[in-house]
């Protein structure tokens, strides 16, 4: 009921959202079909947080079912995220109704995840479910609770490394589908203890610090499905403006069936921390990164006037720019890229309902000085997505223009 | 005590004047004074090198996940600037220390995404970016800072 609900306030929304004219979506394309494509859409979030002050914008979500373990006892959610900036499956507690069982380490204690986000860290144990999405089945998968009801007791050294991020509001989406380059979300950098992510757990008031084998880490769930494995592809229409929602698709796979091949995109391979190179204003910024979980463009540029505090953390250009960047792989490969910016305050200030903004940018590091930036970083957020198809293969996972882990476009 | 062997920063070359390996006494965090440098390296298990430049120090200390942490320490003994990159965030009730609280009540202020944190604030500013498997930020005290001090020399 909760689903169904949420979907359909978020329809009248919708509607109710049209009227602010100015804005289209392009592309009549029909959206493909077949057992690995998946409907996803840019709306302003789950009710709670569509009503709030602080509406979803740029936000990418989907329905995830899910199940206990080898039953057919189910839950459908919506409005999880879709992130190629992460890896796995995060549930916020307070959405599920299924009791799912504890994933146990090799003692037999549980294990708990401190996920660290730049803003706020999340804090839950991981639970096994089955995961289905399209026609794909990831059967006995980690999932992250986060804000478990059994386990409320923060370990210190996790809320030392952000502020808490627990609950639908504070997380603006119903959970998170990491769908990103890797295998696994922390991967080396975890299997030895230290890190303040994992945590196994005595009880479920006594979790400590502690290495985490690949194999228990959170897992990308797209690795787990019998085909269609290797990556996904984000399929967007063009958004010119502003609108109040967006359809597309998650489509499953590279190369592996006939509507998920790779055709003329091009290839940009990032290194073992997802990281690419991209290239503005002569400058080359090499920690740059492509993620459908960031909500605008995010660079360094201090010629761009930022907004006040009605749209703190973007660009409030006086009239629109229009700029280009060159994304550069690790292994050379490069292509330019045209972008605009458009003042985040009249772009949100309108007064209608706005979950998606084509032209919306903030920088990448508030403190830009005469002679740098502290910024080495050109986030590509969800705009990028618009009107592109962009595939994400996986680490290991072998496709027609070989092994991930890359982003193609 | 575990101290890795040293060499000049590239990305100091020209303002080194020496660069060394040191076992420094006690703990450094943000705001106070450097003897809280050792207390950071041990909270955090890590190994730690030391650089003067003209004016400041920096004290590198990196984690067992490979985690960076750099803090910058005034000729009067304070530190007045923190950076981090790799790929797990540093312990901020640690690094920060009397600032974390501030920095708490900035990071809940609404937000543009879980990507990106401006913390702008008189006695703090935090810069924090990036995702799992590469943060990236830097955070420092304006008047903490050395007279002719860029904000742009924090790597």
């Amino acid at each position: 009921m909760r689903a169904n609900l949420t979907a359909a306030l978020i329809g009248m929304l919708s509607v109710a959202g049209c009227g602010g004219g100015g804005s289209s979506v392009g592309n009549t394309t029909p959206p493909p079909t077949g057992s690995n494509v998946q409907a996803i859409t840019v709306d302003s979030g789950p009710t709670v947080v569509a009503n709030s002050s602080n509406p979803a914008i740029n936000t990418l979500y989907t329905t995830v079912k899910i199940c206990v373990p080898g039953t057919s006892t189910c839950q459908d959610i919506d409005h999880i995220q879709i992130d190629t900036g992460s890896s796995g499956l995060r549930i916020i507690s307070t959405v599920l109704t299924l009791s799912l069982p504890l994933q146990k380490d090799s003692n037999g204690n549980t294990v708990a995840e401190c996920v660290h986000f730049v803003d706020g860290s999340s804090w839950g144990p991981l639970r096994l479910a089955d995961i289905k999405i399209a026609d794909e089945v990831a059967s006995n998968q980690q999932v992250q609770i986060i804000g478990d009801s059994a386990y409320q007791t923060i370990p210190n050294d996790c809320i030392g490394t952000a502020t808490a991020e627990n609950t639908v509001t504070a997380f603006g989406a119903n959970g998170i589908l990491g769908v990103g380059p890797f295998l696994q979300d922390c991967g080396s950098s975890c299997v030895t203890a230290g890190g303040a992510v994992y945590y196994t757990c005595m009880s479920s008031t006594a979790c400590t610090d502690s290495g985490m084998p690949l194999t228990r880490q959170l897992t990308n769930p797209v690795t787990a499905f019998a085909t269609d494995n290797n990556g996904v592809i984000i399929q967007l229409p063009t958004v010119n403006g502003t609108t109040s929602s967006v359809s597309g698709s998650l489509i499953f796979g590279i190369g592996t069936q006939g509507n998920n091949g790779l055709g003329n995109a091009k290839v940009f391979t990032v290194d073992d921390s997802g990281s690419l190179s991209t290239t503005y204003n002569n400058t080359s910024l090499s920690h740059s990164f492509i993620d459908s979980g960031s909500n605008a463009y995010f660079f360094p540029d201090s010629t761009i006037k930022q907004c006040g505090s009605k749209a703190k953390g973007f660009f409030c250009p006086s009239a629109t720019l229009n700029l280009s960047a060159t994304i550069v792989g690790r292994s050379g490969t490069s292509a330019a890229v045209s972008f605009s910016v458009t003042s985040a305050e009249s772009l949100l200030g309108t007064g209608t309902v706005v979950a998606a903004a084509s032209n919306l940018a903030g920088s990448s590091a508030d403190i830009n000085t005469s002679n740098g930036t502290l910024s080495q970083t050109f986030d590509w957020g969800l705009p990028f997505y618009f009107g592109r198809n962009v595939y994400t293969a996986i680490e290991t996972k072998n496709t027609s223009a070989g092994m991930g882990p890359y982003f193609a476009f | 005590m575990n101290i890795k062997a040293i060499g000049v920063l590239g990305w100091l070359a020209a303002g080194v004047l020496a660069s060394q390996a040191v076992c420094l006494p006690a703990r450094a965090t943000l705001g106070e004074d450097v003897a809280t440098v050792e207390n950071d390296r041990v909270q955090m298990k890590a190994q730690l090198r030391t650089t003067t430049v003209a004016g400041y120090t920096v004290h590198e200390i990196e984690t067992p996940a490979n985690t960076v942490v750099r803090e910058y320490v005034s000729a009067s003994g304070k530190v007045f600037a923190v950076s981090w990159s790799g790929p797990l965030l540093p312990d901020f009730r640690q690094t920060l220390g009397r600032y974390f609280d501030e920095y708490n009540s900035g990071a809940s202020a609404p937000r543009v995404g879980r990507r990106h944190l401006s913390i702008e604030r008189t006695d703090l500013v935090v810069n924090s970016y990036g995702h799992m498997r590469a943060f990236y930020g830097n955070a420092y005290v304006p008047s903490l800072l050395p007279p002719n001090f860029s904000v742009s020399d924090i790597q």
